[in-house]
């Protein structure tokens, strides 16, 4: 298996690997994949936009669907049953409901290169989005629960509950993964990553000054796969990376208006703006915020 | 600048190399034992992706300069695994899904063996306590968390 | 290839407490004394100070250990490093504040690497300051790096860069002495009087002169104590403000009090006003309220980036508030 798709460690080696594996009833460890090498892969754009399973996977899955479709050719006409009727599961390639006929999968391909004077079964694919803006759209439904200090504005994240609609999680460990990742990006973003420039230059170029989440602010996350299987995706799947960042700030910032009463929309949220909202609060009402 | 000949002692080997006073650690380790597991995230002791072992404690070895190593027992990652055998740590780590890019990968498995050998079964507390030095974009921590915890609680 | 590179070094390692003393001496101000570089490395890769000599302490025995003196008093070398500091039982057994205020430093691998020493001399910063060598291209020199203006306090007459260790506010409420060696001797000084509030040379070190380590009181658990920092993410951050209290109480009142807090001012500060208003009195809510204004007094137009002084008084309102009362629970 030959992909432009490069894995930057979200999993797309491995989702390429089970598309193709289920497709041809073949073991995840039988998929041999060379990916993201620029003198051998075809091409890919990249990994960005949460795009990969879609594009990537889609062309995956085409390409795995010819090859499938050639061995299925060979295998009925040997077998004298319909190519619709043919099942590949476990290294076998076998009639519906009738075991008896089958031919393992190496024999299928040696059938296939004899009817073809010996030429080796290659198949190739591509897959461009339908539409100029996106093939598809993920969903979400994200909810936090946090605790404000109100004396000094700091900020926990105690729970994130996740309902992530991602057509299907082909990799479920992958996706959570993925949320989670996303979710803590989603909150440093709320509550304390801010790169500040003063007459042009950047004042916290470091780690240390940009203020990244670190294990200590980790919330409990809780995480729902939703199955609404697009028909666009492969086997269904959107995509999951993207899509998780976006709700989390937002939902911070309500929880946090929930808790206090101030409503925030500059971020990053910080236990002094929280503090001078509640004053401001304070001040118009004439009384402390509850 | 003279080049000083030093001896180190990595991963149980000693190694003897030819190093200025202005080499760090990492790039000794990195560029003449060609010991790439550690990681240069950002040079300046803020990210905990060169993390190692010195003595069994995990330090920085991007601000640890080479001649100051010397007389210290390092380990790095290439050290954790026996042949083909993954430390246990390591297998979690796979199994949890807690590698995606794997940079702060080496770091924070090795921060997690002295927290895990001197602890023996720490509390979650404890593990993001240990590993609040070791920064990572991609996991949000959570299966890196569960992953030493299941360490921990097979040694139960 | 990496993309941090030191700049070139020398690198000294003495071996006896007279070497070291002898290098200080030969080189003054051009050298500085490296405990676990965890300051001093990130710097010199920036680029924004001048020392090329480093003189490491590391080697030198009498001063990388915790021992026993006279009347009991224990020495800390200014070459312990802070992870031993935590563990040591002497200091985990009868000086656990310190043990608390050691903790709350850093990261567990800075821990591993920074001393005792290097926390107590710990450089004042400010979000400009240790900026690298490009970041400082034509812009003008603040006060600390030998120019004439303040980019903290603009239009301020002096450096306003912040002291910003942990331990010293417990080794204050402690009081603690510190222990200077040079080519003259050793002198011991109270640490409250070991800074100068000046951020361009926050210890009071001649330039021959560098710190041994500290001598602690003899135990005494009449005391009740406590530590807190507050900071963005936990201890990864430089302090909001980080707060020592040492409390006797006789009855219910306040026999004694010793209250220290650091990253507030260009120098640590005692709460001296604090004390004297709380001594003698109990510790009800009022009262503990009306010592507010004298702590915060304490507290400066110091900069940690996204804190204003405001808030920064706020915090050690409560701070003070939740301390106490854990105190006296």
């Amino acid at each position: 298996m030959l992909t432009g798709a490069s894995d930057i460690g979200q999993g797309s080696d491995s989702l390429i690997c089970q598309i193709v594996a289920e497709v041809l009833g073949l073991p995840f460890d039988d998929i041999h994949l060379t990916s993201a090498d620029t003198e051998l892969t075809p091409p890919d754009m990249g990994t960005y936009s949460s795009r990969v399973t879609v594009a990537a996977g889609n062309a995956a899955l085409r390409a795995a669907n010819l090859v499938r479709g050639e061995l299925f050719r060979v295998v009925s006409e040997k077998l004298g049953a319909g190519a619709d009727d043919l099942v590949a599961r476990d290294r076998e390639i076998f009639v519906d409901e009738r075991p008896d006929l089958s031919m393992s999968f190496s024999e299928a391909i040696n059938l296939y290169q004899k009817r073809h004077n010996g030429s080796p079964l290659v198949a190739k694919a591509s897959y461009t989005s339908p539409d100029k803006m996106s093939p598809t759209y993920s969903f979400g439904a994200y909810v936090c629960e946090v605790e404000v200090d109100l004396r000094t504005g700091e900020v926990q994240v105690v729970r994130m509950t996740v309902a992530h609609d991602g057509g299907r999680p082909l990799n479920p460990m992958s996706v959570e993964g993925q949320i989670e990742g996303s979710v803590l990006m989603g909150m440093g973003y709320a509550l304390s990553e801010h790169l500040i420039v003063e007459d042009g230059r950047t004042v916290n170029p470091s780690f240390l000054g940009y203020r990244m989440p670190t294990a200590i602010q980790t919330p409990e996350i809780r995480i729902t796969h939703v199955i609404s299987d697009d028909p666009e995706g492969p086997f269904g799947a959107k995509e999951t990376g993207e899509g998780s960042v976006d709700p989390t700030a937002p939902a911070i910032a309500n929880a946090i208006y929930d808790a206090t009463g101030v409503r925030l929309t500059e971020l990053p949220i910080t236990p002094e703006k929280i503090l001078r909202g509640l004053e401001r609060m304070e001040g118009s009402n004439g009384k402390t915020a509850d | 600048m003279e080049k000083r000949l030093i001896e180190l002692s990595v991963n149980g080997e000693r190694h003897e190399v030819a190093v200025k006073p202005n080499d760090t650690l990492l790039e000794v380790l990195r560029e003449k034992l060609g010991l790439v597991g550690a990681k240069e995230g950002c040079g300046v002791g803020e990210c905990g992706a060169c993390t190692v072992l010195r003595d069994g404690r995990p330090v920085l070895s991007c601000i640890t300069l080479a001649v100051d190593a010397v007389g210290s027992d390092i380990t790095t990652i290439e050290g954790l695994s026996e042949g083909e055998e993954m430390h246990p740590l390591q297998a979690s780590f796979v199994r949890h899904g807690a590698v995606q890019c794997g940079f702060c990968t080496s770091g924070m498995i090795l921060t997690a063996k002295e927290l895990i050998d001197r602890e023996g079964n720490p509390s979650a507390t404890q593990i993001r306590e240990a590993i609040a030095g070791n920064l990572c974009r991609c996991t949000g921590y959570v299966k890196i968390i569960e992953a030493i915890g299941a360490v921990g609680d097979r040694k139960k | 290839m990496n993309t941090m590179r030191l700049p070139r070094l020398t690198y000294l390692e003495p071996k006896t407490r007279a070497e070291l003393i002898a290098f200080k001496e030969a080189y003054g101000e051009q050298c500085a004394i490296m405990g676990g570089g965890t300051d001093l490395i990130p710097r010199l890769k920036r680029r924004c100070i001048p020392t090329r000599h480093l003189v490491s302490i590391k080697g030198i025995a009498e001063l990388s250990e915790i021992c026993r003196q006279e009347g009991g008093r224990p020495f800390i070398g200014a070459g312990v490093i802070l992870r031993d500091v935590i563990d040591h039982p002497i200091v985990s057994r009868s000086y656990p504040l310190l043990a608390r205020a050691a903790l709350s430093v850093a990261t567990n691998q800075l821990r591993n690497m920074g001393t005792l020493g290097g926390n107590l001399c710990l450089d004042n910063r400010c979000p400009y300051d240790g900026q690298s060598e490009l970041w400082w291209a034509r812009r003008a020199d603040c006060f600390k790096r030998g120019g004439n203006t303040c980019y903290v306090a603009r239009g301020g007459k002096r450096c306003m860069s912040r002291s910003a260790a942990d331990t010293i506010p417990a080794m204050m409420v402690l009081e603690a002495e510190v222990l200077v060696v040079g080519p003259r001797g050793e002198r011991r000084t109270p640490i409250e009087d070991f800074y100068t509030g000046d951020g361009r040379k926050p210890c009071r070190l001649g330039g021959d002169e560098l710190v041994g380590g500290v001598l602690l009181p003899p135990a005494d658990d009449g005391w009740r104590e406590g530590f807190m920092k507050k900071s963005p993410r936990g201890s990864i951050d430089f302090s909001i403000a980080s707060l020592a209290v040492r409390l006797k109480m006789y009855g219910g009142s306040v026999e004694a009090v010793r209250i220290a807090l650091n990253g507030v001012s260009t120098r640590p500060v005692r709460a001296k006003g604090a004390e004297r208003h709380l001594t003698g009195k109990d510790l009800s809510h009022e009262t503990i309220k009306a010592c507010v204004p004298l702590m915060v007094q304490a507290a400066g137009p110091v900069s940690l980036i996204g804190v204003s002084p405001a808030y920064r008084r706020r915090v050690i309102e409560v701070m003070f508030t939740d301390l106490v009362q854990h105190l006296v629970a």
